[in-house]
């Protein structure tokens, strides 16, 4: 495919609607424009995210024994952190330790 | 809907009060998806005093009618609650377009980065708001399930039994599989607190829905969804991370610590637990994750098609982790 590349043309599509669209958007448009910028974003980071094949898990853990559950734990923390590498980069900054301090 | 005219609001409101009502600055305000609020200005003979209006669109979107809701806050105001008076109200759709109360207008702000700024800017502030919260939420808690509106559903069980039985009916909705809800759910069904009496609770109180102003707080908004429930299904919503502003050093909004949402809940005749504290704050962020990945799915289904509800899908991530840091671990027995 010819330049610019998807990554390219997301990002000027994000640019362009936070810089020419919304000021020039009526107040009840201007939150779908920026939700609309968000997710070209977003799209940048999956496009350029490692597509890693997530470890194998159970069929469910809903009725696993406590041992299994422990032990899938960290995997499954890996599988969110992932996710949020592309949908809110920066949001596992905060975690079970830091959330645990505000908290005592 | 269209806005409601100051005419219609004058002519009304000069009926209500009996005695001849101009109004000015109306001003619309942003809040719920659904509703109008417009804040306005009535010149009285005897006095000028500032209101707000609150309108639905009409009956068949409200989550309740307008009268079970004027229920609820006056339920609340008499239990000395802090929130709105209400002055006026009506069901008839003919005088400004829809149902509609209005309520004297609180000073304050309602924007949860503004109420961050607020707090963080004056010493002792943020702790205030938290205490009077907890105190007004422990007014209401205290009130018996004889006092609800008759209409509102009494639930059949104990409220962890309703709670868990949401979570397994999200779960079963879900388009893709979540380890990560699947593991905080069983954990949820291993470590469930100790049944107790459901109570009156608000139902949404978080940042987001608070007035706040220099004084501490203005008021508790929103009687929307407004049930019998868990009382610390009402406390613990207020911290999660979404209604932080960011500012997640601070457990409570974003703006108090736990201790100041503690101290005016038993200064309000409540009983405070840290172990159903937990629980429920585990439980309403599954509850929230699992209610983003449905608005995903009802724009995917065509129920209701929306760029806010597509995006919702891909922000179930959040509370995805925010859970799984919660139990810290698959059993957590410890």
């Amino acid at each position: 495919m010819d330049r610019p590349t998807a990554v390219e043309l997301l990002e000027i599509m994000s640019a362009t609607l936070n810089e020419t669209i919304v000021p020039a958007t009526a107040p009840h448009a201007q939150h779908q424009t920026r939700v609309v910028a968000n997710l070209c974003r977003i799209l940048m980071r999956e496009l350029d995210a490692d597509q890693a094949e997530p470890s194998a898990l159970p069929p469910s853990l809903i009725d696993v024994d406590d041992a299994t559950a422990d032990a899938t734990y960290a995997d499954v923390l890996e599988l969110v952190r992932a996710k949020l590498a592309v949908n809110k980069p920066g949001y596992d900054a905060h975690g079970a330790i830091e959330e645990r301090d505000i908290v005592a | 809907m269209t806005a409601p005219t100051a005419g219609a609001l004058g002519n009304f409101l000069t009926n209500e009060f009996g005695s001849e009502a101009q109004i000015k600055n109306m001003a619309p305000v942003t809040a719920g998806a659904r509703r109008i609020n417009v804040l306005f200005d009535a010149e009285l003979p005897d006095e000028s005093a500032g209101f707000c209006l609150t309108q639905l669109p009409n009956e068949s979107d409200a989550f309740r009618s307008i009268a079970d809701e004027v229920q609820w806050l006056k339920l609340a105001h008499d239990a000395a609650m802090k929130v709105p008076e209400v002055v006026a109200w009506s069901e008839d759709a003919s005088i400004l377009g829809g149902p509609f109360f209005i309520t004297r207008q609180v000073s304050g702000v309602t924007i949860p980065k503004h109420v961050v700024e607020l707090c963080g800017s004056q010493a002792g502030l943020g702790a205030k708001v938290a205490f009077e919260i907890g105190e007004s939420l422990a007014k209401l808690h205290v009130r018996g399930i004889d006092e609800v509106p008759a209409d509102v559903e009494r639930p059949e069980g104990t409220a962890v039994d309703a709670a868990l039985a949401w979570i397994d009916e999200g779960m079963s909705e879900l388009l893709q599989r979540s380890p990560a809800f699947e593991l905080v759910s069983r954990w949820l069904r291993n470590n469930q607190p100790p049944p107790t009496p459901v109570t009156p609770i608000h139902g949404d109180t978080r940042n987001g829905n608070i007035i706040v102003n220099e004084s501490g707080l203005g008021a508790i908004l929103d009687w929307e969804t407004a049930h019998i429930g868990e009382p610390f299904e009402d406390l613990a919503w207020l911290a999660q991370r979404m209604w932080r502003a960011r500012n997640d050093q601070l457990e409570i909004g974003g703006f108090a610590n736990r201790s100041d949402l503690r101290a005016g809940y038993e200064a309000g005749g409540g009983t405070w637990s840290d172990e159903r504290f937990h629980w429920w704050k585990v439980y309403r962020c599954v509850w929230w994750g699992l209610g983003l990945a449905r608005q995903g799915r009802q724009h995917l289904d065509g129920t209701f098609r929306s760029i806010i509800m597509a995006a919702s899908g891909r922000r179930v991530a959040e509370l995805e982790w925010d859970a799984l840091c919660l139990i810290e671990r698959g059993n957590h027995s410890a």
